[in-house]
């Protein structure tokens, strides 16, 4: 899919598949949580998973981590198989794949002081001793731009962005290859979320993450990712490095997204484009597109046959055979 | 200036909200206690007063409390013997102060033994859930379907009367409503961040569960015990009052009501009210406590 | 922006309060003043902590009890109506100011069927038959561009997903016609798609109905697209007022520009 790199993938991801069984009216029926996912992230790479509700982006970040067992599909971090792994060698591999929660409040234990929450991972991944866990801590909590004085707070203590910045610090305690990010910044107000973004910039140059960065802020994601991938109700519709998604967005969905989203310069905006109605049942995803019922470019063959990923250039990907089509005309004239 | 700005956007509200941290150490706890008012320093003060009872009556009481024949049979409330006398002559004041150590004592065994065996296997049945879970929860059906002292009863004649026997029959009871809180209490938090966080880290599920977990719902589990402490002694006494107890004639409340009994009617009232003041007070007590925990719950949980 | 002049459908003078807390008397709002102009729709911006959702509240007289006023004053119709009670108030409420809230579905009734929720608003205010405050309710759910109205009406909250709630409780704000719309973050934890349909519908039944509103809102883009003028609030304080596209594009208080620089990214280094 994407052109070759010269390390191979920190995270490997390959046709994941999540289903759930849930009683629907009496009836068991399988819900298609996410629906032959792949990714790639390389060392130093950042890779944007978009979404709105029911895309299954959170899901999929839960599966690479096994909080949730996958349906099918194989994951691979720095090379190892996460899929088959048990729990012993679980609890072994979270020293190289860690994650970063989305609310600050629940995310920490409101019974652990900083220190602890910090020297935690180190108990258990290292064998340093108290001291250097100690002083372990103290060094994470600076390279997040906390200070001494905070090791021996409560998360209660603390302000949400400061809160957050503990869950960093914890995620990277250990050094892990890949972060998983989800939605990091949602819950902080916007003068905070600048310094958090900064850091997790900077502790990515220091120390080469993959990161994942799971969003549905359109804004944070084209300002810090390389590549963008775009889900909708459980599988990719469109993929391709930041600067082409955002300057030639091409799935009908991407362009309802991106014209959605509201901006403060005049110049930014762009023409609104439509999609009817809402998101629908996931239970209600039917054998074609998954855009059927609300695409305005919608075609016969759309309901027939699902999309696959085909590529406009070499680096982007969409799932739309209607708009493919249209776009090889305008090339061919 | 960023970290300025930082603290300038921290919220103001005050800090009452879930994760407060006033509470969350123990000297936190003790702290915020005394500033508390209400019931739960009065069911405190009442327990407080049972265990140094309880505890002066292991030094020192005005007769032998298992002694017979200390004064006249039956003989009312008086300067020689403050709480009376019963049928056998024994000093009731220095029987309903020892008897306080073995209820007392016995109740926050019983108590104990259920709030950890009950809180253990609810916690794993939530967490691990699967066959593991529905079993518990049929069972727990069937075992609450009985009444509560029937069931103590119907198990004590089987094994027999006895301290150990006593204990656990009452220990039995509260056992499924432990189960039933803590599973509750796991299902909640499962779902919240930092148990995730919490494997994430490199944790085994067990360690997720009882380290992280459990320790964050010790609020309303206690405020149950304290709940539940109050039936406990009642049925401690009922056991004994009915006569299959800790043993016959034992320096017991229940077993000193069940000996006055017979005796209200010929006018000794004495006899049976003092340990029944005892129970009673025990109750109450553990009841405030209860409440007083639970009320303090409900303001931090808003 | 003095809060008393003439086109201004409401004004805020002066408007201070907290609450008191076991370590002294917290301020929350501190000396507001701003007017909000008539016909116009005004945004009141602000992060956590900087009293814009309490000030709402004041402004509808739904602020708790415990919150205590110590100065200043809300002018609507010549009179001060941050005096009110509660009775005084319902008279108003409803009939002239209505308000839309941050999570519908938490909002409505749950157990009141959205139908009987709009009729019971509708004959609270006007004299109409109930069979005449269905037709009305029906035809709100129509004009917030919910599909099927007839079946919907028999509905409960739960059943509504959260775009469409938020519809609904538009619909419920609207129908007794109200001359003030106040709305406290109505987009917040949408979908970015529905986001965009629930502010373009509160854009049109503002403008088409000459009402005048005021959104609370921490989203600087939504205020740029939407709003006439706007409020910068921080910390209790009003740091800054006036028309939008002067605000937003030459703003003159140093908050209000770290703000910016904050939602343009414009900290970030790469």
């Amino acid at each position: 899919m994407s052109s070759p790199k010269s390390h191979s993938p920190a995270l490997n991801v390959v046709g994941l598949r999540k289903e759930f069984r849930v009683k629907r009216g009496g009836r068991a029926r399988t819900l298609v949580a996410v629906d032959s996912v792949s990714i790639d992230v390389h060392p130093g790479e950042t890779v944007a998973l978009v979404g709105e509700s029911g895309s299954g982006k959170s899901t999929v970040a839960r599966c690479i981590v096994r909080l949730v067992d996958p349906t099918a599909g194989a994951v691979a971090v720095h090379g190892r198989d996460m899929v088959g792994m048990t729990h012993r060698q679980l609890s072994q591999a979270y020293g190289d794949v860690q994650m970063v929660f989305q609310d600050p409040n629940s995310s920490l234990n409101p019974r652990m002081t900083a220190r602890q929450i910090l020297t935690e991972p180190l108990r258990l991944h290292t064998d340093m001793n108290k001291s250097a866990r100690n002083a372990r801590a103290a060094e994470l909590l600076s390279m997040v731009g906390l200070g001494k004085e905070h090791l021996d707070r409560y998360p209660a203590e603390l302000s949400g962005g400061q809160r957050q910045r503990i869950g960093i610090a914890r995620a990277i305690a250990v050094s892990p290859k890949v972060l998983l990010l989800d939605e990091p910044t949602a819950s902080l107000d916007v003068s905070v979320r600048g310094q958090v973004l900064e850091i997790l910039h900077q502790l990515q140059q220091q120390q080469q993450m993959a990161y994942l960065f799971i969003s549905h802020d359109l804004d944070v994601v084209r300002r810090i990712s390389d590549r963008v991938m775009v889900m909708y109700l459980g599988a990719i519709v469109e993929s391709g490095t930041t600067e082409e998604i955002f300057s030639n967005p091409t799935h009908p969905y991407t362009k309802a997204l991106l014209s959605a989203v509201p901006q403060i310069d005049p110049e930014e905006r762009r023409e609104r484009f439509r999609l009817e109605g809402e998101i629908p049942s996931p239970f209600d995803v039917g054998a074609g597109c998954r855009l059927d019922n609300r695409c305005p470019l919608v075609q016969p063959s759309c309901r027939a046959e699902r999309p696959v990923l085909a590529p406009v250039s070499p680096t982007h990907e969409v799932a739309c055979p209607v708009v493919l089509n249209g776009e090889r005309i305008a090339q061919a004239v | 200036m960023t970290t300025s700005l930082d603290q300038a956007v921290e919220t103001i509200i005050p800090k009452s909200s879930r994760l407060s941290g006033g509470t969350v150490s123990v000297r936190g706890a003790i702290r915020s206690l005394r500033s508390s008012s209400g019931t739960l320093p009065i069911g405190l003060s009442l327990l407080a007063f049972l265990v140094l009872m309880s505890l002066v009556s292991l030094i020192w009481t005005p007769y032998p409390a298992a002694a017979t024949g200390t004064g006249a049979f039956s003989s009312a409330p008086g300067a020689a013997h403050w709480f009376g006398t019963d049928a056998v002559g024994s000093d009731i004041f220095s029987r309903t102060i020892s008897a306080g150590r073995t209820d007392v004592f016995y109740t926050v065994v019983a108590v104990a033994i259920s709030l950890v065996i009950g809180s253990s296997w609810g916690a794993i049945a939530g967490f691990f859930g699967g066959w593991f879970e529905a079993v518990t929860l049929r069972l727990l059906e069937v075992v609450q379907a009985f009444p509560a002292l029937l069931m103590a009863l119907l198990i004590i004649s089987v094994l027999g009367p006895g301290t150990l026997n006593v204990i656990m029959v009452v220990a039995i009871i509260p056992l499924p409503d432990f189960v039933r809180l803590a599973r509750a209490e796991v299902l909640t938090k499962k779902t919240w961040q930092f148990a995730e966080a919490a494997r994430l880290v490199g944790n085994r599920p067990l360690v997720v569960l009882f380290k992280h977990l459990m320790p964050n719902s010790w609020r309303p589990l206690l405020a149950y015990a304290s709940i539940s402490a109050a039936w406990v002694c009642g049925n401690i006494a009922a056991l004994g009052f009915i006569g299959v107890g800790i043993q016959p004639n034992a320096v017991e409340w229940g077993s000193m009501i069940a000996r006055g009994e017979s005796d209200v009617v010929a006018g000794a009232w004495w006899e049976a009210l003092f340990p029944g003041l005892g129970v009673l007070v025990l109750a109450i007590g553990c009841q405030l406590v209860g409440d007083g925990i639970a009320a303090r719950n409900r303001g931090e949980q808003r | 922006m003095t809060a008393t002049e003439p086109g201004n459908l409401l004004s805020v003078c002066g408007f201070s309060g907290g609450f008191k807390t076991p370590s002294g008397f917290k301020y929350v709002l501190d000396d507001v003043s701003f007017g909000l102009r008539e016909s116009a729709m005004t945004a009141i911006v602000g992060e956590t902590g900087s009293g814009k959702s309490l000030l709402a509240l004041s402004m509808m007289g739904l602020a708790a009890s415990t919150f205590v006023k110590t100065g200043g004053s809300i002018e609507y119709a010549g009179a001060d109506i941050s005096t009110y009670d509660d009775r005084a108030y319902r008279r108003i409420r409803g009939h002239d100011f209505a308000m839309a809230f941050q999570d519908a579905r938490a909002a409505l009734n749950p157990v009141i069927s959205v139908g009987r929720q709009l009729i019971d608003a509708c004959r609270a205010h006007r004299r109409v038959s109930v069979a005449q405050a269905q037709e009305i309710a029906e035809g709100m759910l129509r004009k917030v561009h919910v599909p099927e109205p007839a079946q919907r009406m028999r509905q409960f909250p739960h059943e509504f997903s959260g775009g469409m709630a938020q519809r609904v409780m538009l619909a419920l704000a609207l129908i007794c016609q109200p001359k003030l719309l106040i709305l406290d973050e109505p987009t917040t934890g949408l979908d970015v798609t529905i986001q965009a349909d629930i502010m373009e519908l509160i854009v049109d039944l503002v403008s088409s109905n000459g009402m005048t509103a005021c959104l609370i809102t921490h989203d600087l883009g939504v205020v740029a697209e939407t709003c006439d003028d706007v409020v910068v609030m921080y910390r209790g304080k009003v740091r800054e007022t006036g028309p939008c596209a002067q605000i937003l594009q030459q703003p003159e208080d140093l908050y209000t520009q770290q703000l910016l620089r904050s939602s343009r990214f414009e900290e970030l280094s790469a």
